[in-house]
């Protein structure tokens, strides 16, 4: 039987999620901060008023006084999976009133694909935007890429109360170190040397191409969140390809691939121990999976009039692979060229490449490719055991943190959110090509929502039908939370809202 | 019998970075050589 919320359990949830919105005011001021050293009142207003909102409701809702202790695993999952969607409202606000939205739904929409590392945008005139608003978008990026959870937790927000049931709500079971609060200030304090060390030499190379210093510094640390955190906002409407610079592109596409390795990995790196990183079983999943799509990828171009320029190829094609393979989003290839100077074939094969995504316990989203390792080696198991003789007992095994069993449980948590993810794809396209969409370019952008990978092609635009708008919504938190945390959501809100059925008594 | 693997002596933190970026490099590198190759093949 399914559990209803109590009264107790919905001041639980309030006070969390005020203790998030409080959190998120404060993260206000940094773009606040941004328009006073620029000299940007109207954006440092909005900000102001903004902060304003989300300190009241913040506030008052932390007002739902609850007793210390732990945090149910109910309560953890309720709180994750509601925090995405309030903080994309919050965000929202100061994001439409910048008059670069079409809708308000439009601004909702950034606000919820910034957070969940999307990096799909409906905005309109990206290029003037202002710098305060630039930076609250790669702030959304920062933030939602470590983990809303994750941030919270490192800064001991909540206390003792939950600590363990809210970061593994969140999509992350693998602890970097025993201890919560440890493993989420290690991932923030990787994140913020390899970002750091991003931005001074994207700086450099800025400077280089004639940027004034502070427009440089600005481009480098928003290109560098975005390209770690794998989001895929860009402060330009050309995306990567506005800086036309090949070293550029290079520093990226190692940037995004670190940022796809899982941070469990880095653990063991930082530890000494490289050799964990070459013997895991998704290190070895993502080489198999990007030496193939990039070989397939080529061939359809290859005898295709349109992109077979062999550097065309080399250079843009491998970004746009390692882009949407880490569902970061970079582009550097207009969206005009993806639908036409494309192939139908190569088109499709980014589709997948971005349905499977990075690793687990990383930025990135999608299936990943620890699950993908599994399902394969589960096929290696099947077969073994079709060979081997009735009397032998098959063991398959994989390296990820020392060796590991394969086991029937591991096999079918793998697959459950494999089908998952390849149902959400399919209604997602099937919802894209009701709104009019064609085909394929409905099922990319079905994709790129779900395995937040945020590359769009003609479906995703300002002012989109507002039923396919919500849907995207909802795909992107879906599969940034990787469902289950969702689903348990629906499922307690489906039941508590359901009458209770009085038991009949016996005349 | 299972197979008795070398002992490794971990490496310092900023080696182990080195190694794993280098890795990263190279499968750049490596990559840009196949799609190379396979475009020479299949070319028309």
């Amino acid at each position: 039987m399914w559990q209803r919320f109590t009264l107790y359990d919905l001041r639980v949830v309030g006070h969390y999620l005020g203790t998030l919105i409080l959190f998120f005011a404060v993260l206000m001021l940094v773009p606040f901060g941004t328009a006073l050293v620029f000299q940007e009142w109207e954006p440092a207003a909005r900000y102001l008023v903004s902060i304003g909102i989300a300190i009241i409701i913040g506030a008052g809702l932390r007002f739902l006084r609850i007793e210390p202790g732990r945090l149910s695993r109910r309560q953890a999952l309720t709180v994750t999976g509601f925090a995405w969607v309030v903080l994309g409202l919050i965000a929202s606000i100061p994001l439409f009133f910048s008059g670069h939205y079409a809708t308000y739904l439009d601004a909702v929409f950034d606000g919820v694909s910034g957070l969940t590392t999307t990096g799909a945008s409906v905005i309109v005139d990206l290029d003037h935007l202002s710098y305060a608003d630039n930076m609250f978008r790669f702030a959304m990026h920062m933030l939602g890429g470590l983990g809303l959870i994750v941030v919270a937790l490192s800064f001991g927000l909540f206390g003792r109360g939950g600590g363990a049931s809210l970061f593994s709500s969140e999509g992350r079971s693998e602890h970097v170190v025993p201890n919560v609060v440890q493993t989420t200030q290690f991932i923030a304090r990787i994140t913020l040397i390899i970002v750091s060390v991003a931005t001074v030499i994207i700086m450099g190379l800025c400077l280089l191409l004639g940027m004034e210093p502070a427009r440089a510094f600005l481009n480098a640390l928003w290109v560098s969140t975005s390209g770690f955190v794998t989001g895929g906002f860009a402060p330009m409407q050309l995306s990567i390809m506005y800086y036309h610079s090949f070293p550029l592109e290079c520093i990226l596409m190692v940037l995004m691939l670190l940022g796809s390795v899982s941070f469990v990995l880095y653990a063991e790196v930082w530890k000494g121990n490289v050799a964990a990183f070459f013997r895991d079983l998704e290190t070895k999943t993502m080489v198999l999976w990007l030496v193939v799509m990039a070989f397939v990828f080529t061939a359809t171009l290859a005898s295709w009039p349109l992109f077979s320029d062999m550097l065309a190829i080399l250079r843009r094609g491998l970004f746009t692979i390692i882009s949407v393979s880490t569902t970061t989003g970079f582009q550097v290839i207009t969206t005009n060229q993806i639908t036409t100077a494309f192939s139908n074939g190569a088109f499709l094969t980014l589709a997948f490449i971005m349905a499977v995504g990075g690793s687990s316990g990383s930025t990135s989203g999608g299936i990943k490719f620890s699950r993908m390792g599994i399902i394969f080696k589960s096929i290696v198991a099947n077969v073994k055991e079709a060979l081997a003789p009735d009397s032998a007992r098959v063991v398959v095994s994989y390296s990820h943190l020392g060796r590991r069993t394969l086991t029937p449980n591991i096999v079918k948590e793998a697959m459950t959110v494999f089908i998952l993810y390849v149902i959400t794809y399919v209604v997602g396209a099937l919802v894209g090509i009701a709104h009019g969409g064609e085909a394929i370019p409905a099922i990319f952008e079905s994709v790129a929502m779900t395995s937040n990978g945020g590359i769009t092609t003609s479906l995703a635009q300002p002012g989109m039908p507002a039923t396919l708008e919500l849907f995207y919504i909802l795909q992107m938190w879906a599969g940034r939370l990787e469902f289950v945390t969702l689903l348990a959501l629906i499922v307690e809100v489906g039941a508590s809202l359901v009458p209770r059925v009085k038991p009949r008594l016996n005349p | 019998m299972a197979r008795k693997r070398p002992d490794i002596k971990p490496a310092s933190p900023a080696a182990a970075f080195a190694l794993m970026l280098l890795s990263i490099v190279s499968f750049i590198i490596a990559l840009w050589t196949l799609m190379a190759l396979t475009r020479i093949l299949l070319g028309g």
